[in-house]
């Protein structure tokens, strides 16, 4: 047991090592502006990016604009990267994108949408069921990223930055330049907004499982 | 509505964030659509390695500063010809103090003088006026750039083989004499023998050495007087350039010294301009006590101590590394003979490379060992750090007020301390791969560049100076994981201090 934790250890060092030397390359060619690299590097982070943008834009296209403005931001500032700050040279630079990602969400939202206080639900809310779920969970995760997705940019900005970035009303009322009452209200106002979309969707759910 | 609690819900929707993965949401053209973006923010990525063409003034910098330094001595070295008139202008307003002249004579010097020069004294009166004025050279002169008609006048400047006028003492009387022929028969008669400033071609009566100088400078005068006024006129002002007593110098004269001759020009300085400078050194050392003899201080600087910077730009068979490295450290320098200095020091180098498969030479169990097939490598990226120990050989061949110009040549050995870099592996699938080396420093490369370096040190204070000085280093063997041979480029800023290591009076 013993023997195997021993070479489970160094196969894992030796993963680490590898990816970190792979990583390290992408980055050197991205620094001196390398396309291949920054192809592999953009493949390598793409989801990770849609994750993050995903959550924060209901519409694909934006998504798409907030991630490519991403990506631009990180090649060209790769060179601030400090890779010898973590063992793990990717999940730093994952840490970093994801700074760089939230952050040019937050710009878009004060660009585009600051103006938005508070919506109302939309119509399409109650359409973000999936019908082709088909597990006996009540929520998916899926239909939670939907749901927040259906909040209003106000709500959802400053739902994601409070629950999911875990910034404080201080942080956020800065960054988004509102007040942090303002904060707190949108809070709480997208939290009950999510239960409203969510308990739709769960009450569509038990009405579609009897007919199973 | 659902019965969820704030902290389930945000539970609940940071698992979501978490664990949900949308998929491809942005389709199978999202690469293109940010790579066109990218070209316009980052600029359009050019594989070809002429792209670092922009590092070529590097390569073109020590030729640029030996012309610069050439250029920079001939202007220093050389006189302008505007210096020349300049001066001969200056002179021309002095008054003329000749070897024999009186107030009286220098005041009908002038205007014979000025006359000469333009060319229009065409009388005997105006020769003999000059002649009269007590400068025999002038008469000369104005008759050679006058008027030919005056034919004791041609006699006495333009035949070499007749006694020519002499300037020897005259009294203010003879200054008065109405006529050149007048003059120059008084000038014949006179004591040739008391004459130290014979202007003759035989001059039997003066010293051999003074004969000998004289004769050099007059037959050399007599005829570019004959030829060019300008040129008599050069020598009469410069004649008139040392102001005189009014009494004769009856000693013998010394030869002169050519740097005395402070007018410019190649004229000048070779015409028989120095007689009153004789006159006056004669009376100085007649009449001053001699100087007490100081013995001169003798200050040695042989050593010199500096710090040095330099960005370096390596190249493995002109393909240049991605980013520059750089070269610090402390020099010494010995002064062996002068002009000569031999150099050293320790210089912490860091150098990145790139180079093609063919031109680096890794172990073949570098290859065998991360199972790549030597064949597929398309290039190699790396980076040294290593301690240079150069041996350099420099000589001063320009020196110019605190400035000097200097070249040097030399060796370097070098102490590799770390190298990394990445061998770039295109597959069959066409990705390319890259695989990593890194070792720690042992290897130790005796005389494995050669250097070759222009630069120009300008003195700061006594002992400070600046240096700027363009390298190369060629390659005498490989260096590093790869034996890889490199050249490579930069310049050198540094400051030196040079202590003083000896001072003695001899």
């Amino acid at each position: 047991m013993r023997s195997y934790t021993i070479y489970h250890f160094k196969y894992r060092t030796y993963e680490l090592i590898a990816g970190n030397t792979q990583i390290q390359v992408l980055i050197a060619g991205c620094r001196s502006n390398d396309r291949a690299s920054q192809k592999e590097l953009y493949n390598l982070l793409r989801d990770y990016a849609v994750k993050i943008c995903y959550r924060y834009q209901n519409n694909l296209d934006v998504v798409e604009e907030i991630m490519n403005e991403g990506f631009i931001k990180l090649f060209k500032n790769i060179h601030q990267f400090e890779e010898s700050r973590h063992p793990d040279v990717l999940a730093s630079l994952k840490g970093w994108f994801k700074r760089i990602l939230v952050n040019t969400c937050i710009d878009h939202y004060r660009k585009n949408a600051s103006y938005i206080n508070g919506q109302m639900l939309s119509e399409d809310a109650e359409n973000i069921a999936d019908k082709q779920e088909t597990g006996i969970d009540i929520l998916s995760y899926k239909e939670i990223i939907e749901a927040i997705r259906q909040l209003s940019p106000a709500y959802r900005t400053v739902f994601n930055l409070f629950v999911i970035e875990g910034l404080s009303h201080e942080e956020i009322a800065r960054h988004l330049g509102i007040s942090i009452g303002s904060s707190k209200s949108n809070l709480s106002k997208a939290r009950e907004n999510l239960r409203k979309i969510l308990t739709k969707k769960t009450d569509q759910k038990a009405y579609v499982e009897p007919i199973r | 509505m659902l019965n969820l609690s704030d902290k389930e819900l945000d539970r609940l929707s940071k698992e979501a964030a978490q664990e949900y993965e949308p998929g491809d949401v942005l389709g199978p053209n999202s690469w293109e659509k940010l790579q066109s973006r990218l070209d316009g923010d980052l600029g359009h990525f050019n594989p070809n390695p002429l792209r670092h063409i922009r590092r070529f003034p590097f390569y073109y910098a020590p030729a640029l500063l030996v012309l610069l330094g050439i250029s920079y001595y001939y202007l220093t070295k050389s006189p302008p010809a505007s210096r020349n008139i300049t001066k001969n202008t200056f002179t021309n307003q002095i008054p003329t103090n000749s070897v024999n002249s009186t107030p009286a004579a220098q005041s009908s010097a002038n205007p014979a003088r000025s006359a000469a020069k333009t060319g229009v004294s065409g009388t005997a009166s105006n020769a003999s006026s000059v002649a009269a004025a007590g400068n025999a050279s002038d008469a000369s002169s104005l008759a050679a750039a006058g008027n030919a008609s005056n034919a004791s006048s041609l006699a006495a400047a333009g035949n070499a083989s007749k006694p020519s006028a002499n300037a020897t003492v005259k009294t203010p009387s003879d200054n008065t004499a109405g006529n050149a022929r007048t003059s120059l028969s008084r000038v014949r008669s006179s004591d040739k023998a008391a004459s130290p400033y014979d202007l003759r071609t035989s001059g039997n009566n003066a010293s051999p050495n003074e004969v000998r100088s004289h004769d050099r400078r007059s037959n050399g005068h007599n005829a570019s007087s004959n030829l060019d006024g300008e040129r008599a006129n050069a020598q009469t002002v410069q004649s008139s350039q040392y102001p005189q007593p009014g009494h004769a110098a009856q000693s013998t004269p010394q030869p002169r010294e050519p740097e005395r001759s402070t007018i410019g020009g190649l004229s000048a300085t070779k015409t028989p301009a120095d007689i009153s400078d004789s006159a006056l050194k004669a009376f100085t050392l007649k009449s001053m006590p001699p100087a007490p003899i100081k013995r001169a201080l003798y200050i040695r600087r042989d050593w010199q101590f500096g710090l040095m910077a330099a960005p370096d730009f390596a190249s493995v068979n002109a393909l240049a590394g991605d980013k520059p490295g750089s070269s610090v450290g402390i020099t010494v320098d010995y002064q062996f003979a002068p002009r000569w200095y031999i150099s050293s020091g320790l210089l912490l180098d860091r150098r990145n490379y790139a180079a093609r498969a063919q031109d680096f030479h890794a172990p073949l169990s570098y290859y065998s060992g991360n199972g790549i097939d030597p064949k597929h490598v398309d290039f190699v990226k790396g980076s040294l750090r290593m301690l240079e120990i150069p041996l350099n050989l420099r000589y001063d061949f320009s020196v110019t007020g605190s400035t000097l110009f200097f070249a040097s040549a030399g060796v370097s050995t070098f102490l590799l301390t770390a190298e990394n870099g990445n061998c770039y592996v295109s597959t069959l699938s066409g990705r390319e791969m890259a695989w990593g080396y890194k070792q720690p420093g042992n290897g130790n490369y005796l005389f494995s560049t050669m250097n070759l370096s222009l630069g120009v040190e300008t003195g700061l204070s006594n002992s400070m100076s600046l240096l700027i000085a363009p390298y190369i280093k060629m390659p005498i063997g490989g260096i590093g994981f790869g034996q890889v041979q490199m050249n490579s480029v930069g310049i050198t800023f540094g400051v030196k201090w040079a202590p003083v290591t000896s001072m003695r009076r001899r």
